[in-house]
């Protein structure tokens, strides 16, 4: 299991937090301006052939011997779509340091937040130039379905070459429902996340993005005359490390991390970057909620 | 420039090893990432910094190949030509006679310093397979370095070479410098002899075997002149001596130098531990080459120091060589020598000593039977004729021996007739004596300890010696007057005053004026009084001077005379060649220490994150 019970529980006392709310085609928890099924009244209308019989104020009929029909404030449910980086580069680091396990992780507390919530939950993996249609789980709803989806996600690895751009743009060519995006990757692909996500957020979604680093990434202990292996794409890149050629990868670094920050913010998403370091239940708790994601 | 030893430069194909080595030693270490984006992307950033980088990362490269050429050419021996009096082996005299010490330089060095730097410039040139032997001309001469090929040790030898105030003994000094040139590993072939010197070579003083065939060098002779004509009055002479009307003073004071030049000539006197007194305080104005002599009567007959100075006269510079401009002279009053002359009777001694000065003559009866017993009483001189005594008399009065006995204190082999053809030694004792007429029957076979020098010898044995054993002056005459006819020579009361005075020295009142006397350890002193002082001997003073016309003439020599040859200064007309192997050498060695410490600090830091990597990871679970 990617978690046990007690981690479980802690997580579905946790809501994702979307900004604008989304006309759900369901009940579930989150209240909404339309007027529907519920069991909080809002108010009558008169009753017209084809509706819902249960929902007929019996005694205003017998009273008033018209019929009204009982309408409630409906609590519309939100779609969750998690779109997890199942790149080679994902697979990356060891034991819990692993990154795909950790997004894996990640991915599972927050569908389990959604299924807690009665949100439409589906998950994507990118992989190659698209998503495949095999590779996605859902749409799902209810925490009933909370045990389907951590062991989908536990059947997973990551493997193959990622164009995280052309992956993103071919999800969102499949029209999914508006909802609340989150893109799980470490974002390390030659073509900018922004292109694909764009095309999400045009169609009134709204985006959350969680960059997932490995210790070695962010400060990596090479040095000498190394023949770099690309261990997504078999590439090799020739390089010479000294002291020097390391303080100038972490400035690289954290300049590449700030220009993809200001790539998210500038499309209104949020933020978040994980480094596996860091336990990943206290990151849910703390760093996604200081991200703005969960509360 | 040229490569004397080009064949090593084949070794530069060494590089072609060392780039292969290189190039098999870059193969790189394969290191798989989670990505090569971001190592891509710095990539990118330090193409901005590309020539650098790529001199950085190929600076061991760099460095192997630079140290590689510089030793290849170290070895190649390159060298330049420049101008230079070497062009082979060579043996260098360096006069370090007392006219070198005349301070004329440009900036007050003296005539030595200039010498020495000069011959610092020839170790320089000194080409590297040439060998070259140093001679320090003084009295005596000294070997400084011998067939040396090292410059280090040769010119640790020209530092520690110190001129002297003295003449120098130049006839001993080339004798050196030839059988320098013959030393073991210096070839004869073609040796040169540069004379670093001002000139002042007393070469004409040489007596005995003509000049021209004993004051010459096996090879061509090249002559560096050091100093100019620098002005110099000296103090030439100082001397007393006992007159009928006190002790009387001589002095004399000499312009070497081309100018007319005034000084004051003060003579001070100085009793025991007192004061000292001016005498007498004199201008001069000396013309040059001239000499002005003072005189000073009726001082006191006393034993005293005298001492004459010359000071430049108001406006006039001290000259440039203070050695001469004063001199010293001790006064010792004659003293009467108690002499015992233990004889069976010879009437030519008892008239000589009766006539001699300074000799209170005493004759002790000889025994009938019994052995020779000497009186109680202390004597300076023991005159033993035809008798030896049972002890030897009490030190350190001196002995002579005339025609002695066997007997412990001087061993008698037997007797020799063969007392012609005589030599004499060049010693003082034999001074103005005249061996040619006089005629000996025979003599005694002596046997000669090796402190008993041997002064008159003749085939069959010595005739006349004389030597100082532990502080104990003894003469021996080995054949009895009678026996010869030189009691009726002239020469024979030269000898006898001769032998009286060396036996007698405080006799003489002119024998402790002079450095005479005082033992070779302590040559070379500069002007003074000195006192020296033995645990076996009384304490004696001695005045030192330099009193040297040779070396008093500061005048430039444009050429010199040697071998009959006139030998003008020498110019830098051959071509030597200058060595550059030793700067390669160095820069070959601190390229390799350079690439040793870069490979060993890379190499610590590599080791240093290979080992910090595991820690970390453990931490960061």
């Amino acid at each position: 299991m990617l978690f046990d019970e007690a981690t479980l529980r802690k997580l579905t006392r946790l809501t994702l937090i979307a900004n604008q709310v989304r006309a759900g085609r369901m009940k579930g928890e989150r209240r909404s301006s339309r007027k529907g099924a519920s069991l909080e009244f809002a108010d009558y209308r008169d009753y017209s052939p084809g509706d819902d019989l249960r929902r007929l104020d019996w005694k205003a009929y017998g009273r008033l011997e018209r019929a009204f029909l009982k309408l409630f404030e409906e609590e519309e449910d939100l779609a969750v779509h998690i779109l997890l980086d199942a790149s080679g580069s994902m697979d990356w680091g060891e034991g819990d340091l692993h990154k795909f396990n950790y997004a894996l992780r990640i991915t599972g507390a927050l569908g389990a937040i959604a299924l807690a919530e009665g949100d439409q939950l589906s998950v994507r993996l990118l992989r190659g130039q698209g998503a495949d249609p095999l590779e996605s789980l859902g749409p799902l709803r209810g925490s009933g379905n909370t045990l389907r989806l951590l062991r989908y996600l536990e059947g997973l690895r990551p493997a193959g070459e990622t164009d995280l751009s052309a992956a993103l743009r071919r999800v969102a060519a499949d029209r999914p429902r508006p909802g609340l995006v989150f893109l799980i990757s470490d974002l390390l692909s030659p073509s900018s996340f922004t292109d694909g996500l764009s095309a999400f957020l045009r169609r009134g979604s709204e985006a959350a993005v969680i960059q997932v680093l490995a210790p070695d990434e962010l400060d990596p202990p090479l040095a000498g005359d190394l023949r770099l292996l690309d261990v997504e794409t078999g590439a090799f890149q020739e390089v010479s490390l000294d002291s020097g050629a390391r303080r100038l990868y972490r400035q690289r670094l954290e300049a590449w991390q700030a220009e993809l920050q200001a790539s998210a913010v500038k499309y209104r998403a949020r933020w978040a970057t994980l480094s596996t370091a860091e336990p990943w239940d206290q990151v849910v708790q703390a760093s996604l909620w200081k991200a703005g994601m969960v509360t | 420039m040229s490569f004397l030893t080009p064949g090593w430069l084949w070794l530069g194909l060494l590089a072609v090893p060392i780039l292969i080595l290189y190039m098999l030693r870059l193969r790189r270490r394969e290191a798989p990432v989670s990505s090569i984006l971001l190592w891509r992307l710095l990539l990118r950033d330090q193409q901005a910094n590309a020539p650098w980088q790529k001199l950085e990362r190929n600076l061991l490269l760099f460095l192997q190949l630079l140290a590689l050429t510089a030793l290849v050419l170290a070895l190649a021996r390159p060298a330049v030509p420049v101008p230079s009096l070497v062009s082979g082996s060579v043996v260098v005299i360096l006069d370090g006679s007392a006219s070198m010490l005349a301070q004329d330089g440009q900036d007050g060095e003296t005539r030595f310093e200039i010498a020495r730097l000069a011959a610092l410039e020839l170790v320089g040139e000194l080409p590297a397979s040439a060998r070259m032997s140093l001679v320090l001309a003084g009295d005596p001469p000294q070997i400084l370095a011998a067939a040396e090929g090292d410059p280090a040790r040769l010119r640790q030898a020209l530092e520690s070479s110190r001129a002297s105030p003295l003449e120098a003994d130049w006839p001993a000094t080339l004798a050196l410098a030839a059988g320098a040139a013959s030393a073991p590993g210096q070839s004869e072939q073609g040796i040169e002899f540069i004379l670093i010197s001002d000139g002042g070579l007393s070469l004409a003083e040489s007596a005995g075997t003509s000049a021209s065939s004993r004051l010459n060098l096996p090879g061509r002779v090249r002559y560096l002149p050091v100093g100019g004509a620098a002005p110099n009055m000296a103090v030439s002479a100082l001397a007393l001596r006992p007159a009928d009307s006190g002790v009387q003073l001589f002095a004399q004071a000499h312009n070497y130098g081309p100018q007319p030049r005034q000084a004051i000539l003060a003579i001070y006197s100085q009793v025991g531990e007192g004061v000292e007194t001016l005498l007498e305080a004199r201008p001069l104005e000396l013309a040059p080459g001239s000499a002005h002599s003072v005189v000073l009567e009726g001082l006191p007959d006393i034993p005293a120091r005298y001492t004459a100075r010359l000071q430049p006269s108001r406006g006039q510079a001290a000259d440039s060589f203070p050695l001469d401009d004063a001199a010293y002279a001790l006064y010792t009053p004659a003293q009467t020598g108690r002499t015992l002359l233990v004889t069976p009777g010879n009437l030519f001694l008892e008239q000589l000593l009766a006539s001699l000065e300074g000799v209170q003559a005493f004759r002790l009866n000889l025994p009938a039977e019994g052995a020779l017993e000497l009186p109680a009483a202390d004597y300076d001189l023991y005159i033993f004729d035809g008798v030896a005594p049972a002890q030897s008399p009490p030190a350190p009065a001196s002995v002579l021996m005339i025609n002695p006995p066997d007997s412990p204190l001087l061993p008698v082999t037997g007797v020799f007739t063969a007392t012609q053809p005589a030599s004499l030694s060049a010693s003082a004792l034999l001074a103005a004596v005249d061996w040619s007429n006089v005629h000996i029957r025979q003599a005694r076979q002596v046997s000669q300890p090796a402190w008993l020098t041997p002064l008159i010898s003749a085939p069959g044995g010595a005739l006349l010696l004389a030597g100082e054993q532990e502080g104990r002056r003894l003469a021996v005459l080995s054949f009895a007057l009678q026996d010869s006819d030189l009691p009726l020579q002239t020469t024979y009361p030269i000898l006898m005053a001769n032998l009286v005075r060396y036996l007698l020295p405080a006799s003489d009142p002119l024998a402790s004026s002079s450095a005479a006397g005082l033992p070779s350890s302590v040559s070379g002193l500069p002007p003074g009084f000195y006192t020296l002082e033995r645990p076996d001997l009384p304490a004696k003073e001695y005045a030192v001077n330099l009193f040297s016309p040779l070396e008093s003439d500061l005048a430039a020599r444009p050429e010199i005379q040697l071998g009959g040859q006139s030998i003008p200064p020498a110019a830098s007309a051959e071509t030597g060649q200058r060595e550059l192997w030793p700067w390669l050498a160095a820069s070959g060695l601190l390229a390799l220490l350079a690439e040793w410490a870069l490979y060993q600090s890379r190499r610590r830091m590599i080791s240093g994150w290979r080992d910090l990597l595991p820690a970390w990871r453990a931490a960061s679970r």
